[in-house]
């Protein structure tokens, strides 16, 4: 039997299959649309499920729908309401749109299915699906399940329980209070892309002090011991208006907010410390509060707050519960997955079976693979020159050469992940020891801001020993930050402050080191990445060295590479230094360089988040 | 030819109609907002009642509510 679960029409539009209980595909329209965060009818992605599974839509069971449009609509009204006269303008721009379409939505998947599908179309609510994303995939029988995201359809946060097939929900915070949001209000004042943006508040954290925390906790909030919360509203404009913060906000910390692409000052460092400081706090309180009520040692994750990796990392190391299982498509394009599954398991009522050591993500490598034939008709179109290896050892070896030169490299073999985060098969790969890897792989191959972080893929057997973390602990989806092992740091004696701390090696892999002496680690293991693990192998083999830089395959504000194109073009327009296409490795200095105006069309055609 | 003659009166008039029609969807919708939306929320500010609950209760010990699971499985079948 085969679901399809989808989530569209707010952002991350995505599509999930599964064929009886187990999860056969799932991509995010994004990646082949290239639009970034693309809201719309995810229709390739559905494509790619199903050419994945080799079916047709007519062969469908059952089509999920991840949220329930009317009550987000329920809860829009009442916003409408509740802030009258002065949410005229959301009125105006929110109103058309949902009596024109978003009401509609089982209409219009079944156009956006070409009206083939004649099947029942299912819509479970927005948190039971991000909540279903988290527990059925995990390996344990039971556990604590807790959600945290900007807004579903009232709910913002909740808590509750996963027992074999059976999911319960039990709690929750409620719209307008809500930690997603709040953290998206700070992405706001700091002049980053709400919803997109976040990623880089947190990266800025380290580099600030956090003066504000109290500001925040004292004025903004009223904060349960229990993580429960009330937002001051007086402070924040996202009920009424179409930005996020008010004017009373820009009073309490200074100033109005940073323009977008303006220089970054302290300030922004020190708000981007403070609310990570305050996001930590109330997710440790929830986490206790989750394990007190429900009393169980497991707990699983997910919406977007649960890609706050700094907030997991302090969650396992200092949180009440034995194990954490986080989905690593926690934000909306999870809600496809969880959704397919919770109605197979929860509403259907069919088995689930754990074997309670491994997840059932598959390493999150669900999305299409090229197949080498099908690159080498590519690559012999647009003229490249490239050596192929059949030899997958051959090949590691080669490109393990490449790195430990120093070169940076693409890498675009097997199946493209789910979720925000490359993992080795859409990535840039590059040397972690070297000094000058970090700025340079920001600056001349991702075009982004030089404070951003990069994070290391670490053999799995070896992560102990060059990071702070249990031996046999896993962290396959890059979504847990622990401290650099103290035997490979290298203690600072600088009192630079702010961006000059960058300048500073704080430890022997200082590409991958964040100035806090901290690294947002992906452990690799054989049964998730089999090719992947043997190119860190050879590349410590030859080194010393387990770990590499993984940094996702794209520029700034470009959707992760999905085809052989995508990459090419990629390749050509950075200086990038070789391509791992499948089987075929292709070297910069071979091919027709892209002239620079050809480079800044592409840069240009994606906005900066 | 033929075709670009064909459109190119239909894109005239789309360009004056679509002022016409921006300002009618703006003046319905402004007729909605400011004759049922404000009127209801007036009332409910009147009768204390806040559809958001916005006010902070600094005496409460939590402000986690109880979860209202669905009465049925048909449920799952509703958009709403």
């Amino acid at each position: 039997m085969f679901l399809l679960g989808i989530s569209a029409f707010y952002h991350d539009s995505a599509a999930a299959l599964i064929q009886d209980g187990r999860i056969v595909a799932a991509a995010q329209e994004e990646r082949f649309t290239r639009k970034k965060h693309d809201p719309g009818f995810p229709r390739h992605a559905i494509d790619a499920c199903l050419t994945e599974a080799g079916i047709s839509i007519e062969q469908l069971d059952r089509v999920v729908f991840y949220d329930k449009p009317w009550r987000k609509f329920d809860r829009l009204l009442a916003t409408w309401i509740a802030e009258a006269p002065r949410g005229f303008g959301a009125f105006r721009r929110g109103m058309p749109i949902w009596l024109r379409d978003k009401l509609w939505t089982r209409k219009a998947i079944l156009r956006g299915l070409d009206g083939r599908y004649r099947g029942r179309v299912s819509f479970t609510e927005h948190h039971e699906s991000h909540a279903a994303s988290a527990f059925y995939p995990s390996p344990f029988d039971e556990a604590a399940v807790l959600t945290m995201d900007g807004v579903g359809e009232w709910a913002t946060a909740s808590i509750g329980v996963g027992r074999g097939k059976r999911l319960e929900l039990r709690s929750e915070l409620r719209f307008p209070h809500s930690l997603g949001l709040l953290y998206s209000a700070f992405t706001y004042f700091c002049g980053f892309r709400v919803n997109s943006g976040e990623y880089k508040l947190m990266g800025l954290a380290p580099y600030g002090e956090p003066r504000f925390a109290q500001t925040i906790m004292t004025e903004l909030l009223d904060l349960k011991e229990d993580g429960s919360f009330r937002l001051d509203m007086r402070y924040f404009a996202y009920t009424y208006g179409n930005v996020m913060t008010s004017m009373r906000f820009d009073a309490l910390f200074g100033g109005p907010r940073r323009e977008p692409e303006s220089e970054i000052t302290q300030r922004e460092m020190d708000l981007a410390a403070s609310i990570q400081a305050v996001t930590e706090e109330i997710v440790l309180r929830i986490a206790r509060h989750a394990h007190e009520r429900t009393k169980l040692s497991k707990l699983c994750l997910a919406g977007g707050v649960a890609l706050n990796c700094v907030a997991n990392g302090r969650l396992l190391r200092e949180g009440p519960f034995d194990d954490v299982w986080i989905q690593p498509a926690a934000g909306d394009a999870g809600g496809a997955l969880g959704a397919a599954l919770f109605v197979w398991h929860h509403v259907l009522g069919n088995e689930r079976e754990t074997n309670h050591t491994t997840d059932a993500q598959s390493g999150s490598l669900l999305g299409p693979a090229p197949d080498a034939e099908g690159i080498a008709t590519f690559l012999n179109g647009v003229g490249a020159v490239a050596t192929r290896y059949d030899s997958p050892d051959r090949l590691a070896e080669v490109v393990a050469v490449l790195l430990a030169e120093g070169k940076v490299v693409g890498r675009m073999s097997g199946r493209m992940e789910f979720g925000p985060r490359a993992l080795g098969n859409r990535s840039i790969l590059g040397d972690p020891r070297s000094p000058s890897m970090q700025r340079t792989m920001n600056l001349k191959i991702k075009f982004r801001e030089s404070f951003r972080p990069f994070a290391p893929s670490v053999l799995a057997t070896r992560a102990h020993e060059w990071f702070a973390t249990e031996p046999g602990r896993e962290s396959p989806y890059m979504l847990q930050v622990a401290q650099v092992h103290a035997s490979k740091r290298i203690e600072s004696s600088s009192d630079a402050v702010g961006l000059a701390k960058l300048a500073e090696p704080r430890s022997v892999i200082p590409a991958v080191t964040h100035v806090d002496g901290s690294a947002r680690i992906q452990t690799v293991d054989a049964s998730r990445n089999r090719e992947y693990r043997l190119l860190l192998e050879k590349f410590e083999q030859r080194t010393g060295c387990p770990a590499v830089i993984n940094t996702s395959f794209n520029v700034r504000g470009e959707p992760i590479v999905c085809t052989p194109n995508d990459a090419w073009r990629c390749f050509l327009v950075t200086d990038m230094d070789a391509l791992v296409l499948g089987p075929f490795v292709l070297l910069k200095c071979d091919q027709v360089v892209a002239p620079q105006r050809e480079r800044d069309e592409h840069l240009s055609r994606f906005v900066p988040d | 030819m033929g075709s670009s003659a064909h459109t190119t009166p239909l894109r005239v008039a789309h360009g004056l109609l679509f002022p016409v029609l921006a300002a009618l969807s703006w003046l319905v919708l402004a007729t909605c907002y400011f004759g049922i939306v404000l009127p209801i929320g007036l009332l409910a500010r009147l009768a204390l009642r806040d559809p958001l609950r916005r006010t902070l209760e600094p005496g409460r010990e939590s402000y986690w509510t109880d979860y209202v699971p669905p009465k049925n499985v048909s449920r799952y079948d509703k958009p709403y």
